[in-house]
């Protein structure tokens, strides 16, 4: 009987299995499984972050962008560019309540240069 | 490697659960290696959660254990049933549930054991729900502060150490002193005072002869319909006693949470302190002080904490928690009294002595203490009961020259007469609790001194004699009073009644 995989091994697991070509949909049907078999479903969201903290120790940087409108390739490249790493993908996600801006997030960091972002910083210092 | 796999790793996810047969029909199963002592070690089922029902597939049918050990290689668990039928090599399921009782308004009147099965001989018990025997007690914003009160009927309890709803207050003392007799007063004046507090009895390896009498007793009084009994006894298996709080507690939970009021007595945590320290030993567990597992001090505070007064959105319901514990020649610094001591909101400290002497119930003024209770009490009662603890006060540290008698000056002879009257007034037969009103009257008519002339030893008689004279001609005033919405002060209307009548019924028993 063996004991219950850390989060933090499968998704090495995961991430070591698509650096090395397999293919994404075949790994992720095997971490289901397991985590089907061993009741462990409710982590899928933290499996999930593990898994893009594991490609970024590997170089490959899973990023978010929030914006208020779609971005354009100009605007994308350069976001691309700043975050500097090996490879570079790009989740991104229109959310018009940012009202305008851009909010990257990166599995270990964010930035926020929405025009909500300041809105709030104002609001809390209470100009 | 393509990019929408990357960046959708959760949708991806997602697709690839939705897309797993799950396999209903395929079952896991475990095997019993080893059995003995009412715990079964099982081999297998690896899924298996920290309490979780299994079921073992014997010869004479399904016998039902909880996982409580999870081991690497294998599992602990201990059986609900006997353990004579379980042999090694049974297969084991799991029941993909974790404890459950029935709960609900169908259980009152009934005499059950922890699972929730009837052992009154009556029909099966068809609850509409069920609840969890294991449950995290309520947080803080759900609560409310204990304000309103509830009363035992008995005269030393609620004038002293009143007992609010929602609140935990310990009876604690040596065998034989009377715990047991405070519960069931406490119970019946439920039904007398006609409070609408459900009562729930939980006998935790109490000789079934005692729970038999107890249940008799409640049946004569008309409280049978309003409580709840949860039975084990010593023969029982220990797992069953475990669990017995805990089941009574869920059972109690229901009438909180819907907005009702339930006093639940656990008689006793002794007991069952023992039972899990007999679990825990056969599970292996390393012991601890007096050979108790380390986690002991947690098996009661959390069955405790989920005695409680809920807050106003929630319902407003309460459930207050009655535990008794035992102690050996009067020692409360034994581990289990000292834990259950620091848990609870009080104690109520029976006293061996006491009793001998007659003095019934034999509740030490100095011992006991209730931490919460003052808010809850009514404010008659209060306005009463200052001059009471001051009374006894003052005279438990001047009993010790009472029996220099006449060298004392008028004012110490004085104190001293007051506390023996108030003494002897606060002793009450077992079975009488008193009402609001009756308890007011009593203490109002000693501390102003209209019993002065009353021989110490006819005060009860001149008590009863008051008691029936106000029943009988002032009816109107004293079910007033009975709401104990006012102060009751010496100049007031009220108190120049009872003053009146007072004096009138000293008058038959001066000495």
């Amino acid at each position: 009987m063996h004991g219950k995989l850390s989060r933090r091994k499968i998704a090495a697991y995961v991430a070591d299995r698509v650096q090395q070509g397999a293919v994404p949909e075949q790994v992720l049907m095997e971490v289901a499984a397991y985590l089907y078999e061993s009741r462990r479903l409710r982590e899928m969201t933290l499996v999930v972050r593990a898994i893009e903290d594991a490609l970024l120790e590997r170089g490959t940087v899973v990023a978010t962008v929030t914006s208020a409108r779609p971005l354009d390739d100009q605007l994308r490249a350069a976001v691309v560019k700043q975050i500097g790493a090996g490879e570079v993908h790009l989740r991104e996600v229109v959310d018009p309540s940012v009202l305008g801006g851009l909010r990257v997030q990166t599995p270990e960091a964010s930035y926020d240069a929405t025009i909500a972002h300041k809105l709030n910083g104002l609001r809390a210092a209470k100009v | 490697m393509p990019d929408i796999a990357v960046t959708e790793l959760s949708k991806g996810l997602r697709n690839a659960i939705a897309q797993l047969d799950s396999g209903e029909n395929l079952e896991s199963t475990g095997v019993v290696t080893r059995v003995g002592d009412g715990v079964a070690w099982v081999h297998g089922l690896r899924n298996a959660g920290y309490a979780e029902v299994l079921e073992i597939q014997t010869k004479n049918g399904v016998v039902e254990a909880f996982a409580l050990n999870l081991m690497e290689d294998e599992i602990g668990a201990v059986l609900l049933g006997e353990d004579r039928f379980v042999v090694a090599g049974d297969a084991v399921k799991l029941k993909g549930v974790v404890l459950e009782v029935p709960v609900g308004a169908e259980l009152l009147g009934r005499v059950v054991n922890p699972l929730g099965q009837p052992l009154d001989g009556g029909p099966a018990i068809k609850a509409k729900e069920t609840g969890l025997v294991e449950q995290k007690a309520i947080g803080v914003m759900g609560r409310r502060s204990v304000h309103e009160p509830l009363m035992t009927g008995i005269m030393a309890i609620d004038g002293m150490f009143p007992i609010g709803r929602g609140q935990r207050e310990l009876i604690i003392g040596d065998r034989q002193t009377g715990k047991t007799a405070i519960a069931l007063d406490t119970m019946i004046n439920q039904a007398r005072q006609q409070t609408g507090v459900v009562n729930i009895y939980v006998a935790i390896g109490q000789k079934l002869s005692k729970v038999a009498r107890l249940v008799e007793r409640l049946k004569q009084e008309g409280v049978m319909d309003q409580t709840i009994v949860v039975a084990t006894g010593p023969s029982d298996p220990a797992s069953l006693l475990y669990l017995a709080p805990y089941a009574g507690t869920a059972m109690g939970e229901w009438f909180r949470d819907n907005g009702k009021h339930a006093l639940i007595i656990y008689d006793d945590l002794t007991k069952h302190a023992v039972a899990y320290r007999q679990m825990s030993l056969l599970l292996r567990r390393p012991p601890g002080r007096e050979a108790f597992p380390g986690d002991v001090f947690y098996l009661h505070s959390r069955l405790l904490e989920r005695s409680a007064k809920l807050n106003d959105e929630l319902g407003a319901g309460s459930l207050t928690a009655l535990p008794i514990i035992e102690t050996q020649a009067g020692d409360i610094s034994a581990y289990i009294p000292t834990n259950v001591i620091s848990i609870t909101d009080g104690q109520i400290f029976m006293e061996t002595d006491l009793f001998y002497q007659g003095i019934r119930p034999a509740i030490s003024a100095g011992l006991s203490v209730s931490r919460v209770g003052g808010d809850a009490q009514t404010k008659a009662v209060k306005s009463v009961s200052g001059r009471l603890k001051l009374g006894l006060s003052q005279f438990r540290e001047l009993a010790a020259f009472a029996q220099f008698g006449s060298d004392l000056d008028e004012e110490t002879k004085k104190l001293i007469e007051r506390g023996q009257r108030l003494t002897e007034l606060l002793k009450q037969p077992q079975y009488s609790p008193l009402g609001v009103w009756e308890q007011v009257a009593s203490i109002f008519a000693v501390n102003e001194g209209h019993f002065d002339a009353v021989p110490r030893e006819k005060v009860k008689e001149a008590q009863a004699a008051l008691l029936a004279k106000l029943a009988k001609e002032h009816k109107a005033e004293m079910k007033e009073l009975n709401t104990g919405k006012d102060k009751v002060e010496a100049d007031s209307p009220l108190g120049k009644l009872l003053a009146k009548t007072a004096n009138a019924a000293a008058k038959g028993f001066e000495g």
